[in-house]
């Protein structure tokens, strides 16, 4: 009993993770029909911004809020800079300057912070609680509340302010948005804005869970999160929520039970195989 | 209120519309009317401001607008309800209605919605539910409401009755006469001609990209022949 209560939060714990860097890329997906490798490269970033000013300062909290700015103003400008110019080609055009951007990101925080990985000098939210008869650590306990707040508040943002329904609408017909007063270019912005800021306290977060922020951190999170926005439908945040946090989960169980057949990865691609096999619009998508 | 001059829509090669002038006088009723392919929703996207490169000149009110993008265009009072009417189909009609306000002041927006609201009052009954959900002249109404939520000066429309029930045409035309007399100048497309000309003050008959006649609509009605006669043969 033990066992499946910490499984199931080593799942939750993934799922969120998973969902918050999910959610950048199934926002870009929808508005812009590209897929943004360099997400991860953002997700990363973040993670550094975070270690050092954390070192630097000795507070998490600021430290988070810089990585949020800096990442999210980061997001924008690869939008700006690299996706604009050429969002008249072929998809693919976007998605290989994407992925040429990722790998150059990887290569510049090698260069910059050094091959192996820098850890935090005094770790944060390193206290113990025991829920459920469950040990959890606070940075644990802050994934899962972070995670629910950020997706709440994101989830009223899309439905109650006004330009989060003009988000919406745009992805929906940009051109009737457009015809309608909505400035395209702005809803863009917000949105790699938004994406990369979550980005970011998932990059902060997995750093402060494993005290340990690399360059190469963010190659599995990028083709997972592929995975996760194809299960939950392509374009639907709460269809990636939820498919991130089953994702977690099935990972979770699937280490402990199949783990000498299938290793993590393995395990998570398989499942991905079989649900599109049994429903190709994915888990929540419709279908058609 | 409106007049183009010499518009030309080109799609690469294709010339869609060679060069047309119309006007819509104030609190008028315009149809333009013509077989399908003739250049009506070109001419009516145009004066959206959605066709990239259309060429002459497009005037509301006196006030130039020919370099406006769409979205300046709607803030100077030109609203469009589209062919296929293009709703936002994951937004509730009331978000869909929100987004036709999106220009103007948010203390507008109840003021405004109430308005559409009463003149479809059937739209308060489906207020929540999403815009694909909805019958085909539930959609139209809403494309006609959202486009009212702009306080438009001039209200364009592509296909009013395409695809609807004899009795939401009726509606939707009933709709369009009582905005008319509210003082809203219209321009409206139609294949449905006989519809258009009922309510019409001028009409425009468009065929392969050219003005073939225009007049009265009494001129039209009068003589059902002049437009049979241009669209008749190469109508289905
Ligand atoms: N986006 C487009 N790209 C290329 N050709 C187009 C486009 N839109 C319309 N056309 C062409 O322009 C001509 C006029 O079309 P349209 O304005 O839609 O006519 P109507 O609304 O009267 O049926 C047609 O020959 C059509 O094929
Ligand atoms: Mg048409």
């Amino acid at each position: 009993m033990k066992l499946i209560w910490e499984l199931a939060l080593q799942g939750l714990l993934n799922g969120c993770i998973y969902a918050l860097i999910a959610v950048g890329l199934v926002m870009v997906y929808g508005l812009l029909r590209v897929l943004h490798i360099a997400h991860a490269g953002l997700f990363t970033l973040g993670a550094y911004v975070s270690l050092v000013v954390t070192n630097a300062t000795g507070s998490l909290a600021l430290a988070l809020a810089c990585s949020v700015i800096t990442v999210g103003l980061s997001g924008i400008a690869i939008y700006r800079f690299c996706y604009e110019p050429i969002l008249s080609r072929p998809p693919y055009v976007v998605l290989i300057v994407s992925i040429g951007l990722f790998i150059m990101m990887e290569e510049i925080f090698r260069i910059v912070f050094g091959p192996y990985g820098l850890s935090y000098l005094k770790p944060p939210l390193q206290e113990r609680f025991t829920i459920l008869g469950t040990g959890i650590t606070a940075a644990e306990l802050s994934v899962v509340l972070i995670t629910i707040v950020l997706f709440a508040t994101l989830d009223a943002f899309n439905r109650f302010t006004r330009i989060g329904i003009a988000s919406r609408a745009t992805v929906s017909d940009p051109q009737m948005a457009s015809s309608f007063g909505v400035d395209i270019r702005l809803i863009r912005d917000m949105t790699f804005f938004i994406g990369s800021a979550f980005a970011a306290v998932a990059g902060t977060m997995v750093g402060v869970l494993n005290n340990l922020v690399e360059p190469t951190m963010g190659s599995v999170p990028s083709y997972k999160a592929l995975a996760i926005i194809v299960l939950g439908g392509m374009g639907s945040i709460r269809g990636a929520l939820a498919s991130a946090l089953f994702l977690g989960l099935i990972e979770a169980f699937g280490t402990t039970y199949l783990g000498t057949l299938l290793d993590r990865d393995a395990i998570a691609f398989t499942v991905l195989l079989v649900v599109l096999m049994l429903r190709p619009a994915g888990l929540t998508g419709k279908k058609t | 209120m409106l007049h183009v001059e010499n518009l030309v829509c080109r799609y690469g090669k294709i010339e869609a519309v060679s060069g047309i002038s119309l006007d819509v006088g104030e609190g008028q009723i315009v149809a333009l009317v013509g077989a399908n392919g003739a250049g009506k929703s070109s001419t009516i996207q145009s004066i959206a401001g959605h066709v990239l490169g259309a060429e002459g000149r497009i005037t509301l009110a006196g006030e130039d607008i020919t370099a406006l993008p769409p979205r300046e265009r709607v803030r100077k009072g030109v609203a469009i309800a589209p062919e296929g009417r293009r709703l936002f189909r994951d937004l509730t009609v009331h978000e869909n209605l929100s987004m036709g306000g999106f220009c103007r002041p948010r203390e507008r927006e109840a003021a405004n919605l109430k308005r559409v609201l009463d003149l479809f009052p059937r739209l308060a009954e489906r207020i929540h539910s999403r815009a694909e959900n909805l019958s085909g002249g539930e959609q139209q109404m809403v494309t006609i409401g959202r486009a009212m939520m702009s306080e438009p000066r001039l209200l364009l429309i592509d296909e009013l009755s395409l695809g609807l029930m004899p009795k939401n045409v009726d509606l939707c035309y009933e709709a369009i006469l009582r905005l008319k007399r509210e003082g809203l100048s219209i321009l409206v497309v139609e294949q449905n001609t006989t519809k258009a000309l009922q309510v019409a003050d001028h009409a425009y008959v468009l065929s392969s990209g050219r003005l073939i006649w225009k007049g009265t609509a009494a001129e039209a009605r009068d003589d059902p022949s002049v437009i049979q006669a241009y669209i008749g043969s190469s109508a289905h």
